[in-house]
């Protein structure tokens, strides 16, 4: 097992068609949206919640936050946890994105665990359209021959990226491993692929980046996700598929080159589908960062 | 006296109003007990408490503005009878700024300044929740110089500083923490005051200090 030694950040891309990836519970279940920017968001809980699944069906690895509603001491009881590095080692989530853990007599400070991994919301890369899409219930109630009305909040279309960083440091207090930052690395693109449920059909993961840095470094870049952006001859409301649309890339490289004495490798997973600009000339991941040591991470 | 000086923002922000209990509203600005902790983070401290006498001013920078949204959170309490999550709605900052003004006798100091030019952190630094994560921007180091009031101040103003009386102008008042304990217990909580306008405050009285051209109040 080895630990983590370095720092990595990441940027998670991912499309959703005719999908709600987010909703509001307080708005419906509206999909997350900014009125300012027409920009639509997702919370880091709902990518989260992604990766626990994912970890929890594939390789059958305990979980913290199940997702059912249980009180913590319960759960503390049900996993048999005496003090948080056996919680830590216990669950892979804790690991990953921390936890708090109620302890009898104790502070927050010994209760709450700082996760390594950390991510900001998702925000999509476009201005999106929001739509309301009724249809008729399933079932009447009772014996009335009346349905009644089922509605639907989504989004045509969203390319939504979400930052994130992993810190070495505190990865030290939960124990993570490389190998749980692999699993979650595979949770974060398959499990986006594996969402089936009725409002998160279409779900597709497009491009994943890991940039690793060099053992010691203490440098991480900081918003990688605001230097990619959408080029599209449609307009932003417009685009239904990721055919209509190119990733720029061209400020994400010039940032990574000004770094390139920080960083060891990258490691990256790049869809097909999505073709990439850097300069206005469409090229592959490889073809762009060609000057780094490269990864592909494939599953 | 040295004062560091740096700059953070995060495209989102929450720090929570403690007495609130079924909503989460958050403050203007972050607490001094925050940017302790934001330090603290920077430095890689898992406990700020070693910051307790170290000296902080925090201007705001951008327009304020706010966004409310919805989440779903866990019941923590044992046997409730009703549901066991909640639903509660999140005010949060949209992408705010601030200037932070810092002043330390401590042989880390050096090391902050060192951290900070070179745009490190050994812990990931966030504003108020794990996922705004924050981005800092060093300013630079300057000599702090005593300013006699009246005169006007930048940074947010505790109210133990005398305030010159002037009209048609908002002034917002935060009841706010000063210190916690390491069980983050309240020790002090203080009021603080800004212009609704962003503005400067002008002052009667009050220690005032100025670092390259900006006059500042320690919280």
């Amino acid at each position: 097992m080895n630990p983590v030694l370095n720092r990595s950040e990441i940027l998670f891309i991912y499309d959703v068609k005719w999908a709600n990836p987010n909703g509001d519970p307080l708005d419906e279940n509206r999909p997350r949206f900014d009125e300012e920017t027409s920009k639509l968001f997702v919370t880091d809980v709902r990518l989260k919640r992604t990766v626990r699944d994912y970890l929890a069906e594939r390789y059958n690895e305990t979980l913290w936050v199940t997702g059912e509603a249980v009180v913590p001491e319960e759960r503390m009881r049900e996993l048999d946890i005496t003090d948080v590095a056996d919680a830590c080692q216990k669950c892979i989530d804790i690991r990953l994105f921390g936890a708090v853990i109620p302890q009898a007599k104790k502070g927050a400070m010994e209760t709450s665990i700082t996760g390594p991994i950390q991510f900001r919301y998702g925000m999509s890369l476009h201005r999106v359209k929001l739509m309301t899409v009724q249809g008729t219930a399933a079932f009447a109630t009772k014996d009335s021959k009346q349905r009644s009305f089922r509605e639907d909040q989504l989004v045509p279309y969203a390319l939504v990226a979400f930052y994130g960083v992993i810190n070495q440091n505190s990865a030290r207090f939960t124990g993570l491993t490389e190998d749980d930052v692999s699993k979650f690395l595979e949770g974060v693109w398959l499990g986006t692929k594996n969402l089936i449920t009725r409002s998160k059909m279409e779900h597709n993961p497009r491009l994943l980046v890991r940039v690793i840095y060099k053992e010691g470094v203490n440098y991480h870049s900081g918003e990688l996700d605001y230097l990619v952006k959408v080029v599209s001859e449609k307009e932003d409301e417009e685009i239904r598929d990721v055919s209509e649309l190119k990733l720029d890339i061209t400020d994400l490289r010039r940032r990574l080159d000004s770094l390139k004495d920080k960083i060891e490798k990258i490691e990256y997973s790049v869809d097909d589908r999505l073709r990439l600009l850097e300069n206005g000339i469409e090229r592959s991941f490889k073809e762009i960062f060609g000057g780094f040591q490269l990864e592909k991470l494939e599953w | 006296m040295k004062v560091l000086v740096f700059d953070v923002s995060a495209p989102y922000a929450l720090f929570r109003r403690p007495y609130t209990t079924t909503s989460s509203y958050t403050l203007p600005f972050p607490p001094r007990t925050t940017i302790l902790g934001l330090i603290g983070c920077v430095l890689g401290y898992p406990k700020p408490s070693k910051l307790n006498n170290a000296k902080v001013a925090v201007q705001i920078k951008g327009p304020l503005r706010f966004l409310r949204t919805g989440t779903n959170f866990v019941e923590t309490k044992r046997e409730k009878k009703a549901s066991k999550r909640i639903r509660v709605s999140l005010q949060l900052l949209k992408e705010p700024s601030y200037r932070i003004f810092f002043s330390w006798d401590n042989e880390d100091f050096h090391r902050l300044k060192l951290l900070l030019e070179n745009n490190e952190t050994i812990f990931t630094p966030y504003l108020g929740v794990a996922s705004f994560i924050a981005k800092l921007d060093y300013v630079g180091e300057y000599n702090a110089v005593r300013v006699d009031p009246p005169c006007e101040v930048h940074t947010v103003v505790p109210n133990t500083v005398k305030l010159a009386p002037e009209p048609a102008h908002y002034l917002v008042f935060e009841r706010v923490t000063r210190e916690m304990d390491e069980e983050r217990n309240l020790i002090e909580a203080t009021t603080y005051i800004f212009r609704r306008d962003l503005s400067p405050v002008k002052v009667e009285g009050g220690e005032v200090w100025k670092v390259e051209g900006q006059n500042i109040v320690w919280m």
